[in-house]
């Protein structure tokens, strides 16, 4: 099965509203999940994994999950629709380059997406914009419940939800805030959060989760400990040491303001003419500069441009999402080329 | 002295790493690497389990040939692979896996939400266990009648653990609502 033509703007979760969405981009809460009686994935053989395949979708399809729902089938398709289901963080790096039967269920405006055959059985995962972390757990968990009418999932009482990984068990659940924190990037201070942070057991990921590099002043704070501790205590520490960082990132940008406003305006001003004006330009400068300009419009510096334009070239400046728009592979070369154009033309359109 | 990272730049960042033992481990820097240090691949957590489990953690490892007899994996190969072969695992492994997940969770006893069902799937996974390793022994003993008809039952158990094809039940058409 192939994608259907590329959907216009974003999911949901980059459409830029939601408390703290100035520098909270998304709150994620995923899932992990196993049927029980059957082995872990890399355990299986092919017919196993296609025998779990089939099944989940199966029920997946018929739970009322969301009238939008689509499940598409991971192997027939090629490496750039894959990439653009990673670009949009609707499945995951390894999802898309794993062998074997697998899928994923993408629904609620690409909010909800299940990943069928990743390192567990089933990897639930609900996405929203800004920081709304108990709001987003009620949503998985009713996903989660209508789910486990249908099916039994491997579970231990004294180890809880059992995976693949045993970093994972117990509530399997995994939060991810995404982050913009270009002040605290730009005053050298993200070192001291980072050990803040770590200290609190929670990491930091790049923008594409586990093993990425940060790009365009994005970070993920995800929790690591999952066994021993409820979800809701889980989210609250999470979610207060987000809150956290948002007010320090604040203050960051404030005195930048008072302090040392030529320097902020003309980083913000530079960035939007080299946007402007570009005719060849890569992902990570575009990444770059579109984060210089996001702080500029979140500070009120710019005002002829808006977040959810900004939101959008984020993604739609993305190699897989270029080369699916123009629906062939494209050089590197030629995708710089377009990039550019593409950029020029979205922000004379506002 | 060189960044430990890139090998090529001067180290002018040192950092200093609380491991999942308590202890820490001191890492010298360049600026560009110590930039990414917080996000690196390298140090994130999934990675890292693997080396922590027998190394670095300094938990002597109990009989590492030994084999589940659910899914065949051995401690071993879960140590080069750092992913379990089945939910039965967790007990095959347990003297193993215990104080490994001690070190890195908060607790050893899951506190959060439970399946409605979880006796009844439970009670049914160490069945498939039992007969699993019932089946083992049948075939060791090269009887194969007998295998085949543990085979079968396994197989039937399997088949009452829900797995969608059960019907609707109707207090799931009244939950259509989606957020």
């Amino acid at each position: 099965m192939t994608l259907p033509e590329t959907p216009k703007g974003t999911g949901e979760w980059l459409r830029g509203e939601g408390p703290e969405v100035d520098i909270v981009i998304s709150s994620r809460v995923r899932l992990a999940r196993n049927l029980s009686g059957y082995r872990f994935r890399n355990s299986c053989d092919r017919e196993e994994n296609r025998r779990i395949n089939d099944t989940v979708r199966s029920v997946v399809i018929s739970a009322n999950l969301g009238e939008d729902l689509i499940y598409y089938e991971l192997e027939p398709m090629n490496m750039i629709e894959r990439d653009y289901l990673v670009e949009r963080h609707l499945i995951s790096k390894e999802h898309a380059e794993a062998e074997g039967p697998r899928g994923v269920a993408i629904c609620s405006g690409e909010a909800l997406s299940i990943m069928v055959n990743e390192e567990d059985h089933l990897r639930i995962q609900y996405l929203q914009s800004g920081l709304k972390l108990s709001e987003t757990w009620d949503a998985i968990n009713r996903v989660d419940d209508l789910l486990s009418e249908r099916l039994d999932f491997a579970f231990s009482p004294t180890l809880g939800y059992l995976t693949a990984c045993p970093t994972n068990v117990g509530t399997a659940m995994r939060l991810s805030v995404m982050m913009h924190l270009p002040a605290l990037e730009w005053t050298k201070q993200l070192r001291k959060v980072f050990k803040a942070v770590s200290k609190m057991n929670l990491a930091v990921r790049g923008l594409y989760g586990e093993g990425t590099r940060a790009s365009g002043d994005f970070y993920q704070i995800s929790n690591q400990v999952t066994l021993g501790k409820s979800e809701g205590e889980i989210i609250a520490i999470v979610d207060s040491v987000v809150r956290q960082i948002v007010r320090y990132e604040r203050k960051v940008r404030q005195a930048l303001l008072t302090q040392n406003r030529p320097n902020l305006e003309d980083r913000i001003w530079r960035a939007h003419s080299m946007l402007k004006g570009a005719r060849i330009i890569s992902s990570e400068e575009t990444m770059s500069l579109l984060s210089s300009l996001r702080m500029g419009v979140n500070m009120g510096v710019v005002k002829d441009i808006s977040i959810k334009t900004l939101n959008e070239l984020f993604l739609e400046t993305q190699p897989a999402h270029l080369q699916k728009s123009h629906g062939r592979e494209i050089s590197v070369r030629e995708r710089d080329v377009m990039r550019a154009s593409l950029v020029r033309k979205r922000l004379a359109e506002n | 002295m060189l960044c430990q990272e890139c090998k090529k730049r001067k180290a002018t960042v040192r950092v200093s790493e609380m491991q999942s033992d308590g202890t820490h481990k001191e890492i010298h820097l360049c600026e560009e690497c110590a930039r990414q240090y917080g996000i690196s691949l390298k140090f994130s957590f999934n990675e890292v389990l693997g080396n922590l489990i027998s190394s670095q953690l300094g938990i002597p490892v109990k009989d590492a040939q030994a084999k589940c007899p659910n899914c065949g994996l051995t401690f071993e190969e879960f140590q080069s692979s750092g992913r379990l072969g089945c939910p039965h695992d967790y007990e095959t492994f347990k003297a193993n896996l215990i104080p490994m997940i001690e070190r890195v969770q908060s607790g050893l006893r899951h506190v959060g939400k439970a399946p409605r069902d979880v006796g009844r799937i439970y009670e049914r996974e160490q069945e498939v266990v039992r007969m699993q390793k019932e089946l083992d022994s049948a075939v060791a003993c090269e009887d194969y009648e007998k295998a085949a008809e543990i085979r079968d039952r396994i197989h039937e158990l399997r088949k009452t653990a829900r797995t969608g094809d059960a019907g609707e039940s109707p207090e799931l058409r009244d939950t259509e609502e989606r957020p």
